[in-house]
């Protein structure tokens, strides 16, 4: 036992503390570090076995600077952040859906679709009004105009996260290369130098919980300190080296033959494409693919939806040049982003097929001589339709109005005195009429009379097809009445069971359910995110309060020591001076 | 329990709290500021479908009101021209029974068939009567006048086109051979469109002729009856010849329905057809025309009975026209309570619209205080929380 030992112990006390303080300066001063575990220094005790007293004590031992963190809640923070970042891209790209329909506003399209309803009917009340059909057209026109705006807006949206995808996966590279490279100097530094290589972790783990807010990964660290980082099964770090995500690009031609080259994610290592199911990344390819994508389709339903019946009835009506078969929409332009109104209309609002046609011509036969008598009971058949005496006309099919035949018997036409007989229509009477189609059947009921001698003069009103006036709004009626046509939505039976209005109409109702599904879901993950946290943070967290206390702790045993010393160094004087 | 609570924990819970509530003051403020209570769908995802669909009926029915409104005044001119013309029937009715009296001469009934040819003139001006630029009585036709005056000329055909020469008493139809069209039906030709001669305004040539011992017209009915044999030579050579008067009825079909559109899927009539209002020839009728010029007939003849025969058709045509204006009253009624009852759904509907979609005012700006006034609350706990650590002690 000597003086000297006792040096040694206050010099190790000395340095002990010098230490400790240095650690807690480093707590101090990285208080805010992002991803910061607090060190601590551990101490042991140093003991000799001395054959006389057992132990003894030798100072304080400075065994390491340990990193203060749990890793397994390290874990639930990197599969929580890529939960987080998969909502907030999807909430992201909701709420640009939902501002890009406007409603509910006189600027969106169910404002469009009602307005261009009901302008049909102003020119059904006046289809000669040049200014209500202008006026139809130009609702119409508004009509399309916001169906492409917002279609086009949605496709814009798709392609900008298409090349969006592009720039997460040079991030991701990023943090993978700059995780290999720390890999590397972590490897070195604990195995080469056996040091530990405490902040290289702090700073691996931060890139690590980046990373993971992009792609779900999973972490396994490996013998020498180094991490293996996969994703989906797919090797994104080896302790050697880091693999990229690689972009290549496809050329897709959109329904409207416009082009587009999406982005394709694949493993450098494996080849396989990415189809992970949280993070950024897969939030914007689902975004990509999938939710928008549904609302571009489905405003394609109503487009092709309205020209397909517009136009149906539009080409079967008259426009006032008495034309048929002219197209209200282009017939070639059926998705939401072509959507538009045909030339002819464009060129001229006289070309909207108001007039649905049909009107009773009048047609008659004269002079005619019936043959000889049938017999009581017996009928002549006189066919209207019989070319010769000619009938004028379109005359697709007979159909006789009602009440608008007129039968007259000349028995002497040769007599210019007398009137001709008008005869009586009835099953009592002179003749009967068969509507439908075209006959009159004269009979001979007493046996009296008969019609053979003399002429029959017939004359009637049949319906013929072809323009029916300029005042006919018939088709426009019809036409504006398709606000109210079930011609969405098939049901198991194959029945219609929405009108357009209606489809859309819920189509929006989804949009917000959505929406309200995903932001909830992007809040309450957010917050688990930030309990999570918390909890690491109560572990690995810098305490001011707790520093300071640590500072004046440390403080005082210096002091402490360094009196120690003194005193050790008076006991070596007096006896040096002996 | 939390063992350590370091001050970022404290930062990142206030933090978040904070920004909590100030989300929550930023919705209700966009709410004050646009003064709706749905500013996009998912603000209110069950409530928008039907917003929308409620927007869309309201939309729809205030059309169907302006379409009420379209008929109510197209109804209105119609009613007017009726009663126009009722009083005209009127007043000819009182001139054919003061024409039937016995002691008249023939001057003064030459006299009265000069007023009621005003009347007839005033009737055919009635009958194209315009509701924004449309003719009310021609159906769909609207742009062709149901009836007009026209001049027409006749010529007899010579003996030999005839086929044979022509007899003493012998009766011709005239049709206005400026008319005829090749290709209509026979029937056409012959069809009383060119009854309604006016008498008075028929000349017959050669002016060697005279009504009455060479010729008798039947005006009504468009014929010319050869009664001397002068008369029958001159047809024979061809040189027979009229030029006349005559009220012409349109051949477009004039009773096409005019509609509009009052309801879902629901259309009503609005118009009076040509046939309803002044009757048709071709079914048999005496249409108001001819009853009018049957009129004219008897007095430009100075035949009584024949005023007298004319005074019950008059009364028909007369009656025919009330019957329309019946109609046309009933329609008004009917539409007037369509109106109504459009209206008072309107009201639901944008009653019911505005509880979904508007803000209520009131609750808002309570919510809007008690969110600011949480706010104010976490910012100041957050700035005496945030404060004061171990580092100000030592």
């Amino acid at each position: 036992m000597s003086l000297f030992e006792g040096l040694s112990i206050a010099t190790r006390g000395l340095m002990a503390s010098q230490l400790a303080m240095n650690v807690t300066g480093q707590n101090i001063t990285n208080a805010n570090t992002e991803g910061y575990s607090r060190k601590r220094l551990e101490l042991s005790a140093d003991y000799r076995r001395d054959g006389a007293f057992g132990e003894k004590g030798f100072g304080v031992n400075i065994e390491s600077i340990e990193r203060v963190r749990n890793q397994f809640i390290d874990v639930q923070i990197r599969n929580s952040s890529s939960e987080v970042g998969f909502y907030e891209e999807v909430d992201a790209a909701m709420e640009r859906i939902e501002n890009v329909f406007t409603e509910p506003s006189s600027e969106g399209i169910n404002s469009a679709m009602d307005n261009f309803w009901n302008a049909w009917y102003d020119v059904a009340n006046n289809p000669g009004d040049l200014s209500a059909r202008e006026a139809l057209r130009s609702t119409a026109k508004m009509f399309t105009n916001t169906m492409q705006s917002v279609s086009g807006e949605l496709r814009d949206y798709r392609f900008t996260l298409n090349d969006q995808a592009e720039k997460f996966t040079l991030e991701i590279n990023r943090l993978t290369s700059e995780i290999a490279m720390l890999n590397q100097a972590i490897v070195e530094a604990e195995n080469i130098q056996s040091q530990n290589a405490n902040d290289s972790r702090d700073r691996r783990d931060v890139l690590l919980e980046q990373l993971s807010k992009y792609v779900p990964i999973t972490v396994v660290e490996e013998e020498l300190g180094a991490v293996t980082v996969t994703s989906t099964g797919n090797m994104l770090v080896s302790p050697s080296r880091s693999y990229d995500l690689e972009v290549s690009r496809e050329l897709i031609k959109e329904f409207d033959g416009t082009s587009y080259s999406k982005v394709q994610i694949e493993f450098e290592l494996s080849g396989d494409e990415f189809d992970g199911e949280t993070g950024k990344l897969a939030g914007i390819l689902k975004a990509r693919d999938e939710y928008i994508p549904h609302y571009e389709s489905e405003l394609d339903v109503i487009a092709q939806t309205l020209v397909r019946e517009v136009n149906e009835l539009h080409s079967q009506g008259y426009n006032l040049d008495e034309n048929t078969g002219i197209y209200f929409f282009d017939p070639g332009s059926t998705s939401a982003t072509t959507i538009q109104i045909s030339d002819a209309i464009k060129k001229d609002a006289n070309n909207i097929a108001a007039a649905m046609g049909g009107f009773w011509e009048q047609g008659g036969i004269n002079d005619l001589a019936l043959p000889a008598d049938p017999g009581v009971g017996l009928p002549w058949s006189i066919d209207l339709k019989d070319p010769a005496p000619p009938i004028n006309g379109n005359v697709q099919y007979f159909d006789l109005q009602e009440a608008s035949v007129v039968v007259t018997w000349d028995p002497d036409p040769a007599d210019s005195n007398n009137e001709p007989i008008v005869l009586r229509e009835g099953s009592s009477g002179d003749y009967e009429v068969d509507y439908a189609n075209g006959f009159i059947y004269l009979y001979d009921r007493t046996g009296t009379i008969s019609w053979s001698t003399g002429e029959i003069d017939v004359q009637f009103d049949y319906q013929d097809t072809g323009f029916s006036g300029r005042g006919d709004g018939e088709n426009a009626l019809r036409i504006a009445e398709l606000a109210n046509k079930l011609s969405t939505k098939v049901d198991s039976e194959g029945n219609y069971t929405q009108n357009v209005g209606e489809y859309y109409a819920s189509m929006i109702g989804t949009l917000g359910i959505e929406r309200n599904e995903f932001s909830n879901a992007l809040e309450t993950r957010s917050y688990i995110l930030t309990q999570i946290k918390n909890e690491q943070e109560e572990i690995a967290g810098v305490s001011l309060d707790e520093e300071m206390a640590n500072m004046i702790k440390f403080e005082n045993t210096y002091q402490a020591s360094a009196r120690f010393l003194s005193s050790i160094d008076q006991m070596i004087e007096i006896l040096m001076n002996v | 329990m939390t063992s350590r609570v370091t001050f970022n924990q404290l930062n990142s819970v206030v933090m978040n709290n904070l920004f909590k509530n100030y989300k929550e003051l930023a919705k209700t403020q966009e709410r004050l500021s646009s003064g709706k209570a749905i500013n996009r769908p998912s603000d209110a995802p069950i409530e928008i479908t039907n917003d929308l669909e409620l927007r869309s009926n309201i939309d729809q029915m205030n059309q169907y009101r302006r379409n009420i409104n379209d008929a109510d005044s197209y109804m209105a001119i119609l009613d007017t021209t009726m009663q126009s013309s009722n009083n005209v029937l009127q007043n000819v009715r009182e001139i054919a029974i003061q024409g039937a009296n016995d002691t008249l001469t023939a001057e003064n009934r030459s006299y009265l068939n000069n007023d009621v040819k005003q009347s007839l003139y005033q009737l055919v001006t009635l009958s194209n009567s315009v509701h924004k630029g449309d003719y009310l009585f021609s159906g769909k036709f609207t742009d062709q006048p149901p009836y007009s005056l026209q001049e027409g000329e006749f010529t007899a055909d010579d003996a030999a086109a005839h086929g044979a020469p022509y007899a003493l008493n012998e009766s011709l139809d005239i049709w206005d051979q400026s008319v005829t069209d090749s290709t209509l039906p026979e029937a056409r030709n012959r069809n009383p469109l060119v009854a309604r001669m006016v008498p008075g305004e028929v000349t017959v040539f050669p002016t060697s002729l005279e009504e009455g011992t060479d010729y008798s017209i039947d005006y009504v009915n468009g014929r010319i009856q050869l009664l001397s044999a002068n008369a029958v030579t001159e047809a024979d050579a061809g040189t027979l010849r009229m030029d006349f008067e005559w009220v012409r009825r349109s051949e477009a079909d004039l009773n096409g329905d005019v509609n509009r559109a009052t309801s879902v899927n629901v259309k009503d009539q609005i118009n009076i057809t040509a046939d309803e209002m002044f009757g048709n020839r071709r079914k048999g009728e005496m249409d108001a025309f001819s009853s009018v010029i049957s009129l004219m007939e008897g007095l430009h003849e100075s035949v009584q009975p024949t005023i007298e025969e004319s005074i019950s058709n008059i009364d028909t045509s007369f009656h025919r026209m009330l019957s329309s204006q019946a109609t046309t009253g009933a329609r008004v009624n009917g539409l007037e309570m369509t109106d109504g009852r459009l209206g008072d759904k309107v009201i639901e509907a944008t009653d019911q619209h505005s509880k979904i979609e508007d803000l209520d005012f009131a609750k808002a700006i309570s919510d809007f205080m008690l969110q600011e006034a949480v706010y104010n609350a976490s910012l100041q706990s957050a700035a005496r929380v945030l404060q004061p650590s171990l580092v100000d002690f030592v």
